[in-house]
């Protein structure tokens, strides 16, 4: 997949609540002298040219392609927008080298990321990079109380630029990562001011790539601290001073399941599992990424989910001195540990279950 | 197996002709933006697979029908009329639920 990756056209979405500064984050990536053409697409703008990039305006447009489903939603401006930049591009033949979308304030991320999955013609020509939340510090503990669009936007994210840190004390920043770790612990946190995050952090991602997917999350694709196979290192929580009592869980109600199982898993159950999982109950698990050690193979398993649309594919095999394991984050809303975790366990293979108890831990 | 995002060659050429058929039945121009995608759909009595298309006319104008098939089996004739265009256009809060 990276190989064709490679050659799409790579999209960067910009999300964040109102004044979280994603405009800031935008304009710094335009001024910046990296020497590549974007094309920008912007909520309410028209489409004007500033130097080599092109800056289209949309109004949004949710294309409900099943009434009421979320999973069946997609962003119709997006879908028209992007056929025309691609066409035109095409017929100029001057290409753009990247594409970013900055959602408004209260988008609702999922429709946005399911455009590009959902459309065989976008999917086949740009690669969606990342769901680059951008979040102010100041605010974010009370947004996540009394917005949903605000707790979507941290479920989605690939990554957070936890903006303003200027404006907030040492300890309420350490609160609100740890808040917004439990929420979504598979995406790393930038600490900025004025969105001064390393753009070489924010762009070049591959947060949708599968072949990426377990180099990107280091610290949460790993047992957990107590669990075999757990490697004490920076991403180890314990070193952090991660105390789960004390975080904001009850202000929010997305929030994520992780679930370890150090017995091998059958694929052809696990797979079956996973497709009936997000199926049914794609509407309430907004992601999921996980790793698979799967008896019969030496290769590792990998998958990602966004709603109801599940893609997976064995990865490079496990080296001879490295741990074997399964480990699958769900986020969502109402998720239920206990049936998840009895899903999960019962993809264990049958050979694994008569010589090894089972290993599903927290 | 587990699937991925990405369609099989045979489904992306049925996706694409149903896009140029499209075109050619509403009279659309080359750049006018279609969509065309096969869908699995959850709700009670849906087929478990059909095609959704929608394409746009004007900048704030969205037409869209659906055919209850696979990509690979629609045909030319599932497509509705030229002279039905102006009654797939989708009416913001209006959209129904077939």
């Amino acid at each position: 997949m990276s190989a064709t990756a490679s050659r799409k056209i790579p999209v960067t979405v910009l999300t964040g609540y109102l004044g979280a500064g994603k405009t800031t984050l935008l304009n710094r990536i335009l001024s910046e002298d990296h020497g590549r053409r974007y094309a920008v697409i912007v909520n309410e703008f028209g489409a004007i040219g500033i130097d080599n990039d092109l800056i289209v305006g949309t109004d949004e447009e949710l294309f409900e392609m099943n009434n009421g489903c979320i999973c069946c939603t997609v962003r119709g401006d997006l879908i028209r927008t992007l056929h025309t930049l691609l066409s035109r591009a095409s017929g100029s033949g001057k290409p753009f080298d990247a594409i970013i979308v900055e959602t408004t304030g209260l988008a609702d991320p999922g429709p946005v990321a399911q455009t590009f999955f959902v459309d065989p013609f976008l999917h086949s020509r740009l690669a969606l990079d990342s769901v680059t939340t951008v979040v102010d510090a100041k605010h974010i503990l009370a947004r996540l109380h009394d917005s949903r669009e605000a707790q979507e936007q941290i479920a989605f994210a690939d990554q957070i630029v936890l903006n303003k840190t200027d404006l907030v004390a040492p300890e309420e920043l350490e609160r609100i990562e740890r808040t917004l770790g439990e929420m979504n612990p598979l995406a790393p946190i930038h600490r900025a001011q004025r969105s001064n995050v390393p753009l070489d952090r924010v762009l070049g991602r591959g947060g949708f790539d599968l072949e990426r997917i377990v180099s990107l999350e280091p610290g949460f694709l790993v047992p957990a601290h107590g669990e075999a196979g757990h490697v004490h290192d920076e991403h180890c929580a314990h070193d952090h001073g991660v105390d789960r009592a004390s975080s904001d869980r009850h202000d929010h109600n997305v929030h994520s399941v992780a679930l370890t199982s150090h017995t091998r898993m059958d694929a052809q159950k696990v797979s079956a599992w996973l497709a009936q999982l997000t199926q049914t109950r794609g509407a309430d698990i907004l992601r999921g990424k996980g790793i698979i050690d799967v008896a019969g193979d030496d290769r590792r398993l990998v998958f990602q989910s966004v709603h109801m649309l599940l893609e997976g594919d064995f990865q490079r095999p496990w080296k001879t001195d490295e741990a074997r394991y399964s480990r699958i984050v769900f986020i969502g809303r109402h998720l239920d540990r206990d049936e998840l975790e009895r899903g999960f366990r019962a993809c264990a293979a049958a050979r694994s279950r008569e010589l090894e108890p089972a290993g599903a831990a927290p | 197996m587990l699937a991925t995002f990405g369609k099989d060659d045979a489904k992306l050429q049925a996706l694409e002709r149903i896009r140029h058929w499209t075109r050619e039945r509403f009279g659309l121009g080359a750049d006018a933006p279609v969509f065309a995608a096969e869908v699995a759909c959850a709700l009670p009595g849906c087929p478990p697979l059909e095609t959704v298309i929608g394409f746009w006319s004007d900048e704030s104008t969205r037409h869209h029908f659906k055919v209850f098939k696979r990509a690979e089996e629609v045909t030319q004739d599932d497509l509705p009329p030229s002279w039905l265009r102006d009654a797939l256009v989708v009416t913001p809060g209006a959209e129904c639920s077939c």
